[in-house]
């Protein structure tokens, strides 16, 4: 009984540092509408920052609160800075725009604090005079977690009073309810955007300098928190400040009872709850239907089919790409056909983003079942032709199931649920050792021989490359595509043409998890074993930053989004060991560069520099 | 006696706890106009998205052709035959005008599944008529350029698209400059009398009400105070003090 009792104590105390983290997301989304990625960077910033600073002053307990304190202070101010020379220039950018920046400052965060702590993990200092334990009904209580467990509820008063009692408060809440009738009311947004940005980087820092007595401090502590702030915002309901408390204590407890009652599928617990939620309660326990509708942001464009010259130019491009063995190598091709593998993956997603309007986050998981399909049946003794049919199957399977409950949400909510469906499917296949091998993974999934050289197997992708997109645009412009566009522009005018929104969106999700399923069964072919990492929310936010930077008003923008960031990344593991530092300062750079991506923005700049040009013509003619 | 087109028992709506529709009963004709009028809350948007299929009802029944359509999504409603506009249009924003007519005409056809062709060469020409009819004819535009009372015309050409039996428009007329609407609720009778569609509307411009429809309802509070012809509805002292200073009173002072 005591230990059911220091256990539910123990989750009690882990539920402040995820609260605080949590507030701040939710509030930074529900004033500004980001996504913040780099919120879990901030965090692991936080406690860097606190390790440092409390290392020097932790003599007394003055010492270690001010540099606590500090710490969060410093990592606001780095946050800010992030909102006012980044994040402004971008507000406009279509949507997820901003989650790409972020994403990118996340990247760059951790090599940072690697080149500024070094790899191994820190042990920061115990808090001074919190060093003993409380007994409570035999349960030890440490004196440190029982100030956290007071310091959760604590931050949630001083929030409601900041954001009921003050004026500035209540503009955010007035923000985060109706942002055009507060700009309406003439209240300076720039700088209510910036305040939430401080406040909510203020909070993610000192939920992690909070942390530094409990836990070390590691440079890949960002992704383990971001993955599970997520969760608890949208369990607790996006821009609701309550439900994240609520939230957190039930994800805290979900966590320190999961490892208790099932070892094994501990880690399933908190996703198979989120998704539960999010099933019966679409917007959260405390969480309002979101009042932002995505229509807006999408229409006005009207598509075209390809112009003429780019007809041509298609081919040609093709035939080119297909001479490559004549003039690469054997390691070059390799990387060729990743590439291309990764455009296959690109365009599904794409395919679903930008016809759609659904912006998976959690694309990875039809990616890793077609890898792990292809692999188990290889395993099983099948051929490749069937191994990659079974790949597809198993993808198609999975976007089936999980594309049922997905495609009844929109917008953040959809995103969320996919990416929980993904780290269920991570979780499931990481622990799962007997059927695929766990942390192991499989080996020895290679070609046939007809595919076997570096030649073959990349003509091989080559070609399932130019079948798919070709596929897929053909959809696109076909009534199907037409129809599943008509749900994204407005889902109300849709349903009133008789379209079956529903059944539309989920045929497309199944459709584009089955071309996601194709290029996972292609990449284990080509590494010749799967391992986890295929499903993980690295490939998820892989396939996410190859389609925003390809633009994603276009279908031929994820083939140049793939080639870009594939062949970048593959560069600059080789080149550098800071690959990730320079690879999210491009995307950043990227991203202010181009707010509508390299084909969306190849796509605008080819007329207007006609247009220039022949002005130019036009005078230098009048001068004659 | 010709069948009724829609038969409408004991409908309500409760959001809860708050009675927003309070079981409202009537009939629409084949052929028939009819303007369903009251202060702002009374529950004329809520009644029609509940006939459209956009809110299940707490309570009641609605028949079209005969058949119950109580609680059936507004896809299927559709398919039965009832075209409908908003109060704030919803169109296709990424499609050009005509697109979004021969989206309707696709799904008329149940074409919509089929995942090859182009769907841009579907009933170009049938889709070019029904946008001749409400005005439209610069087809080609993208739907996101045109003007308020534009988009209003391209949904009632949408809405007209399948031949429907039953025409349901909330608010045709609203934030139309006073020679289009007058033209727009023209050409919506027109059609309404020379195919014998029911229409069912809901209006704040009285003068519109007055000159278009054959019938009147009157919602205040979620119930139906007055149905009747327009003269009569006009002539309630009830309706009248609902209406005072709200529009109603001049244009019935001005009336002969």
């Amino acid at each position: 009984m005591s230990f059911v009792l220091a256990q539910f104590l123990t989750g009690l105390a882990s539920a402040a540092s995820l609260f605080l983290a949590a507030s701040g997301l939710s509030l930074i989304f529900g004033v500004s509408r980001v996504v913040n990625f780099a919120h879990g960077a901030f965090y692991m910033l936080g406690a860097y920052i606190a390790y440092t600073l409390t290392t020097h002053l932790a003599g007394s307990a003055v010492g270690f609160w001010a540099a606590v304190l500090l710490a969060a202070l410093a990592t606001a101010a780095i946050g800010t800075l992030m909102e006012i020379t980044l994040l402004r220039r971008i507000y406009r950018a279509p949507p997820l725009f901003q989650l790409l920046a972020t994403f990118g400052v996340a990247l760059m965060a951790e090599d940072l604090v690697l080149l500024i702590w070094g790899p191994s993990d820190l042990l920061g200092p115990r808090a001074p005079g919190l060093s003993g334990a409380f007994h409570i009904l035999g349960a030890p209580l440490p004196r440190y977690d029982a100030l956290l467990i007071v310091v959760g509820p604590s931050v949630l008063g001083l929030l409601w009073l900041l954001l009921h009692r003050t004026r500035w408060g209540r503009m955010l809440r007035a923000a985060t309810e109706d942002r055009e009738m507060v700009a309406v009311l003439g209240i300076n947004q720039k700088w209510l955007f910036t305040g939430a940005f401080a406040l909510g980087i203020f909070l993610a820092g000192l939920g992690g300098a909070l942390q530094i007595p409990r836990e070390s401090v590691s440079h890949d502590m960002d992704l383990g928190i971001i993955v599970e702030v997520f969760v608890i915002v949208v369990i607790g309901g996006l821009g609701s400040i309550p439900g994240a408390f609520l939230a957190a204590l039930l994800v805290s407890e979900l966590n320190v009872f999961g490892i208790m009652l099932l070892p094994t599928a501990s880690l399933v617990l908190v996703f198979a709850v989120m998704a539960a939620v999010l099933i019966l309660r679409p917007y959260g326990l405390l969480g309002a239907p979101e009042a932002m509708r995505a229509a807006g942001e999408w229409a006005g464009r009207v598509w075209k089919p390809m112009p003429r010259g780019a007809r041509l130019l298609a081919p040609a491009a093709l035939l080119l790409a297909a001479s490559a063995p004549l003039w690469l190598g054997g390691y070059a091709l390799s990387v060729g056909a990743e590439i291309l593998i990764a455009a296959i993956f690109a365009a599904s997603l794409q395919f679903l983003m930008s016809v759609g309007g659904q912006a998976s986050f959690g694309h990875a998981a039809y990616f890793g079942l077609g890898a792990y399909g292809a692999a188990m049946a290889t395993a099983a003794g099948l051929g490749m032709p069937a191994s990659l049919l079974i790949g597809i199957a198993a993808s198609l399977a999975g976007g089936i199931a999980f594309g049922w409950f997905c495609v009844r949400l929109a917008g953040v909510y959809f995103a969320m649920l996919t990416l929980a469906f993904a780290q269920i499917l991570w979780t499931v296949v990481f622990q799962w050792v007997d059927v695929t091998g766990g942390d192991n993974g499989i080996l020895n999934v290679w070609p046939a021989r007809w595919a076997s050289s570096a030649a073959h197997f990349y003509w091989l992708t080559l070609a399932a490359m130019a079948g798919s997109v070709l596929l897929l645009r053909i959809v696109a412009f076909s009534p199907f595509g037409y129809a599943l566009r008509a749900t994204r522009d407005s889902p109300l005018r849709a349903a009133a043409i008789g379209i079956d929104v529903s059944r539309t969106r989920w045929l497309a999700f199944a459709l584009a998890a089955a071309f996601a399923g194709l290029a996972g069964a292609l990449f284990a072919f080509l590494k010749g074993s799967v391992f986890p990492d295929s499903l993980g929310i690295g490939v998820s936010i892989d396939g996410l930053v190859m389609v925003l930077l390809g633009g994603v008003g276009t279908i031929s923008g994820a083939i140049a989004g793939a080639a870009v960031y594939k062949a970048l990344s593959i560069w600059l593991m080789t080149e550098t060991d800071y690959s990730r530092l320079v690879l999210g300062a491009l995307i950043v750079v990227l991203v202010v560069a181009f707010p509508r991506g390299i084909a969306g923005s190849w796509q605008t700049l080819v007329p207007s520099l006609r247009l220039a040009l022949r002005r130019r013509g036009a005078l230098a003619e009048r001068g004659a | 006696m010709t069948e009724p087109l829609l038969e409408v028992e004991r409908l309500a709506k409760a959001y809860q706890g708050v009675q927003a529709v309070r079981g409202i009963g009537f009939r629409l004709m084949p052929g028939e106009i009819l303007a369903m009028i009251g202060p702002n809350g009374a529950g004329k948007s809520t009644c029609f998205n509940m006939l459209s299929g956009q809110i299940r009802p707490s309570a009641g029944q609605v028949r079209l052709l005969g058949r119950d359509i109580t609680g059936a999504r507004p896809a299927a409603i559709w398919r039965l035959g009832a075209g409908r506009t908003f109060q704030v249009t919803a169109t296709l924003g990424s499609m050009t005008v005509r697109e979004n007519v021969q989206m309707a005409l696709l799904s008329h056809a149940g074409r919509l599944w089929r995942p090859f062709g182009r769907a841009d060469a579907f009933g170009r020409a049938a889709a070019d008529a029904a946008l001749a009819l409400v005005g439209l004819d610069e087809v080609d535009r993208p739907c996101a350029e045109l003007a308020y009372g534009e988009l209003k015309r391209l949904e009632l050409a949408v809405a007209l698209a399948h031949a429907p039996r039953l025409l349901l428009m909330d608010e045709p007329t609203a934030g139309m400059a006073p020679a289009e609407r007058i033209a727009l609720m023209a050409t919506t009778a027109a059609i309404a009398r020379e195919r014998r569609i029911g229409v069912l509307f809901t209006e704040h411009d009285m003068d519109m009400v007055f000159a278009h429809a054959d019938r009147v309802m009157v919602l205040e509070r979620g119930r139906i105070v007055a149905d009747g012809a327009p003269d009569a509805v006009r002539a309630d002292p009830h309706v009248r003090a609902i209406y005072l200073g709200t529009g109603l009173a001049p244009s019935a002072a001005a009336a002969p």
